[in-house]
């Protein structure tokens, strides 16, 4: 086998696992599972609030307490997932909209967090805080908040 | 890169340093002092170069090309209550002969949030803040913001960017939340930055004794946004006024400018189109007529521009624009311009025809090789110099009617 074939073929392999892979994924994955702090009152968010308080419009819950969004690294799978399915936005035009607020000094960006643990610990910690997870089980220190589309 | 940055100024190069010092500490989530995350740190910094055939565009660039456009800029955010929020932002550009690099406040603001619900959002800030205009103004030195390297200049010149940025003044805004979308609502009024040359050349079209300074003006924007963020239509409204003096020869001479752009923007998946249309109203009251010629102390201009982007995948993408500038609608070509100009002086003008009008298309590639690294390169083929910048090519008549633009940048931000 030449090494043009080689390439090829292993071209080929990769599409089909792509392809399997996103069949897979689109079916499981249906959305991230959307964490705040354990005494956040809250229960249900509308798609429209969680837009708010991604594109860092929304400052306070409507109780009046100030809210700490916290995400993952732009690039990531779960950053990307969650744009996608939750929130129904491309990544893209989301960090337009941060650069557009940082930039312009009208307000700030969500914190970036470097892993889910970490996302776990901070909404644990943090009164106030939104957050997501791939996973479904989570522990006691924090609360599930259902995303209504 | 930083080889190339090669600041002169001292202040640009002590805010490269903060920036290289700090990019690395700020990519942790927050400082150890700020448990409640409540500080941030931001900032961006940009190398182009640029190379034309004829004509200077920011720096000597028609010699053998100019690495003569740097930006840095590093800015503070601070939520100091539960309502008050603080803000600032240090900026450095470096453009031939437009900028020098030197430090400039782009904006430091007190925002009051008054009301926070969940479908609207109302709010005061005051200070030093950035000019909405159209799509990209507020944030125009971001390259990260804007859609290439250069902004389609028949709305965003850089000739008059002094005079644009940013101004002092207070503005309301407020957030409404619809079914259908957001609605974005600013009212602000405002005082111009008008210190410099820059602005002088830009309203005057020559460097004169006396001085011009800025008074009270207004700047509307409204904004609709569908909630899928797939249409987007703003309607800009602004308002400047001037008054120049000087002593024993003018006395409180007038300068108003209003400017109105409609801009559209539409999104579908990967494709993306805008097109901003704006009309310009400039007048002069009391100045001399060796200043501000009789034909020119009442003109309307008009410009606009179509731009498609492409995204290819999450790391490349490709633009094309055309965008036109008219500098009086009722004489697009200039001719009457010309004849006016020849009455007046006495001597013939021909030339000046083509600083009327420009027409600009553009054709660009941007490379996002991370979400922090972002690599562009693109070509202008021009017809005309109406938005010629005349601090690089001091002698307008020594000016071609077609030239291009080739541009290349790197900018990294965190």
């Amino acid at each position: 086998m030449n090494i043009k074939a080689y390439l090829y073929n292993i071209k080929l392999r990769e599409l089909l696992l792509c392809f399997v892979l996103s069949v897979f994924a689109s079916s499981i994955c249906l959305g991230s599972t959307l964490l705040v702090h354990q005494a956040h009152a809250q229960t249900i968010i509308s798609q429209d609030s969680l837009r708010a308080i991604y594109s860092m419009r929304q400052r306070a819950w409507p109780d009046g307490s100030p809210v700490t969004v916290f995400m993952y690294a732009s690039d990531s799978e779960l950053h990307r997932r969650f744009c996608l399915r939750d929130l129904e936005l491309f990544p893209y035009q989301l960090q337009r909209v941060w650069d557009v607020l940082i930039y312009s000094g009208a307000g700030q960006s969500p914190i970036r967090l470097k892993s889910e643990d970490e996302m776990l610990k901070k909404i644990a910690s943090t009164v106030g805080a939104i957050g997501y997870v791939a996973e479904k089980e989570i522990g006691s220190n924090v609360k599930i908040i259902k995303l209504q589309k | 890169m930083l080889k190339l940055l090669n600041c002169k100024n001292r202040a640009a190069d002590f805010l490269l340093i903060c920036l290289c010092h700090f990019s690395a500490e700020a990519s942790a989530a927050s400082f150890n002092w700020d448990k409640e995350n409540k500080f941030q740190m931001h900032g961006f910094v940009s190398q182009s170069f640029i190379y034309t055939d004829k004509n200077n565009f920011l720096g000597e660039s028609s010699e053998n090309g100019s690495f003569d456009f740097t930006e840095l800029a590093l800015n503070f955010s601070y939520r100091a209550w539960d309502k008050f929020y603080v803000a600032g932002q240090l900026l450095s550009r470096r453009a031939g002969e437009l900028d020098n690099g030197h430090l400039a406040i782009d904006f430091a603001l007190i925002d009051y949030r008054y009301r926070d619900a969940v479908d609207y959002q109302l709010g005061i800030r005051a200070g030093r803040l950035k000019n909405a205009l159209g799509f990209y103004n507020k944030t125009r030195d971001v390259p990260f913001t804007r859609p290439s390297i250069i902004l389609p200049q028949s709305i965003y010149f850089d000739r008059t960017r002094d005079l644009a940025i940013s101004s002092d003044g207070v503005q309301l805004y407020g957030y409404r939340n619809l079914d259908s979308g957001l609605l974005i609502l600013e009212l602000g009024l405002i005082m111009p930055l008008m210190d410099g040359r820059n602005t002088e050349l830009a309203i005057l079209s020559v460097d004169r004794a006396g001085s011009l300074s800025g008074e009270l003006g207004s700047l509307a924007r409204l904004v609709f946004n569908t909630s899928d963020q797939r249409l987007k239509v703003s309607l800009t409204d602004l308002f400047l006024n001037a008054a120049y003096n000087e002593s024993g020869f003018v006395d409180n001479g007038k300068f108003q400018f209003r400017q109105t752009i409609f801009s559209v923007n539409l999104n579908r998946g990967n494709w993306d189109y805008s097109s901003e249309y704006a009309r310009r109203e400039i007048s002069f009251d009391g100045m001399p007529v060796n200043y501000v010629p009789p034909f020119l102390s009442h003109t309307t201009g008009e410009s606009y521009y179509f731009q498609t982007i492409y995204h290819a995948d999450n790391f490349w993408s490709a633009y094309l624009r055309y965008d036109v500038l008219f500098q009086n609608k009722k004489d697009r070509r200039g001719e009457q311009y010309v004849i006016d100009f020849d009455l007046f002086a006495g001597t013939s003008m021909n030339k000046l025809l083509y600083s009327r009008f420009a027409k600009d298309k553009t054709l660009g590639v941007q490379w996002d090789t991370s979400h922090a690294l972002m690599w562009r390169l693109e070509l202008h083929v021009i017809d005309g110099i109406a938005w010629l910048p005349l601090q690089n090519n001091p002698n307008i008549g020594d000016a071609e009617q077609r030239w291009k633009i080739l541009a290349a940048s790197v900018s990294y931000k965190f």
